[in-house]
């Protein structure tokens, strides 16, 4: 393998073991759009790639979830000044009837968010991380992905119950 | 109704993650490879080949090449050694590029599909460490051309590469400041644009940097390494 080798037999067992769970972060990070998601991946893992040698063993994992929200939250920046639209009301996400599910609900409804309240709601609930993990991968305060995630879940709440009665309306 | 906190703890199951096999990884490990070689280059852009800023006259070379669009910019002239005379080369050929010829007593230090680099005795011959950034500086290196092109400043001189139009000019060396690093640009038979990056110290006069170019062969292995 020439004179990476270690380097990228190290990287490629990470990435072989760790993939799936950065992907499915970075679907829920953009929408559930799982072709985004790929790319989002594929850039975080080009820069963790970059900083390997710099990276410790014991923080890699935490590296690597930083770059993936990272490129997500600029994914979605850029996104959103292209296409921004404004609109007075939510907009609704069209779903088959019978693909539909309180997963996808919530996905739909994670789209939402703000960026960052998202991300905080996501690595906060979905993935488990602790307040510390949280506040490391999204690089701001303990107190910020507090209020983020309680202020996300909180909007959760209050949107899950309302597209629920919607879909049982339409059957 | 579930709870929508129940609904988040289950989505890591019901998140589809697509396909992410062997082939995926390799993929991944490309993409590395490239930003690496990528960021070698910019950073010889942004460093390389800076030696001793002498302010010299825009009309380095003038009697050469042919006048460059009115510019403040000034080449950075660096130490000259002794002319070299270019040489069959014995050595084992590079992987994405052949070479017939190098200057005397020089060797390969570097190869891979994307660029070779040929150094003059007494370097460090041990070629770049795994992940470390590659010097540039007082070595050849050839490549295809990728998104490298001459500034503004440069004056071109257009040369005969096998027949077909080459062109010698300098990159920048800083903001105003061209190099005396010498870029060669040509295409090759098959269509590739291929790059030729010299250093004043290295002592190649024109003619010697288009001499060697002539035996400069790409293989279809050869990548572009310009994004």
């Amino acid at each position: 393998m020439g004179r990476n080798s270690e380097r990228d037999r190290e990287f490629t067992e990470f990435v072989s073991a760790r993939r799936d769970g950065l992907v499915r972060v970075a679907a829920l990070l953009v929408s559930g759009d799982l072709a985004k998601a790929e790319d989002v991946v594929q850039t975080a893992l080009t820069k963790l790639y970059l900083a390997w040698p710099r990276v410790r063993s014991d923080t890699v994992d935490a590296y690597a979830r930083r770059c993936v929200v990272n490129v997500a939250t600029d994914e979605h920046r850029s996104l959103f000044r292209r296409r921004e639209q404004v609109r007075s009301q939510l907009p609704e996400t069209p779903v088959a009837d019978d693909a539909w599910n309180d997963n996808s609900t919530v996905v739909s409804l994670l789209g939402t968010l703000p960026a960052s309240m998202r991300a905080a709601v996501v690595l906060r609930y979905v993935e488990g991380l602790s307040i510390a993990e949280a506040a490391d991968a999204m690089r701001c305060s303990e107190g910020n992905v507090k209020s983020q995630s309680a202020r996300g879940l909180q909007r959760l709440r209050e949107l899950f119950p309302a597209r629920h009665l919607t879909n049982f309306a339409k059957g | 109704m579930p709870d929508v906190m129940d609904v988040l703890k289950n989505l890591p199951d019901a998140v589809p993650t697509g396909h992410s096999g062997p082939d995926v990884v390799a993929g991944d490990v490309a993409r590395g490879h490239r930003a690496v070689t990528r960021r070698r280059w910019q950073r010889f852009g942004v460093t390389g080949a800076v030696v001793v800023v002498a302010a010299a006259a825009v009309g380095v070379g003038t009697g050469q090449f042919s006048p460059a669009p009115s510019s403040p910019a000034q080449v950075v002239a660096a130490p000259v050694a002794p002319r070299l005379e270019l040489v069959a080369y014995q050595g084992s050929q590079p992987v994405g590029f052949e070479v017939t010829t190098v200057p005397e007593n020089w060797k390969v230090i570097s190869s891979d599909t994307s660029s070779f680099l040929v150094a003059p005795p007494g370097a460090d011959i041990a070629g770049p460490k795994p992940g470390e950034p590659v010097s540039f500086e007082g070595q050849i290196a050839v490549s295809l051309q990728g998104l490298s092109k001459f500034p503004a400043e440069s004056p071109v001189k257009k040369v005969d590469i096998n027949g077909a139009d080459g062109r010698l000019g300098f990159p920048l060396a800083e903001e105003g400041k061209l190099s005396d690093t010498r870029w060669l640009f040509f295409p090759d038979n098959a269509g590739h644009s291929v790059q030729v990056q010299v250093p004043a110290s290295v002592g190649l006069s024109d003619d010697q940097i288009v001499s060697f170019a002539k035996g400069i062969t790409v293989t279809a292995q050869a990548q572009s390494i310009g994004g």
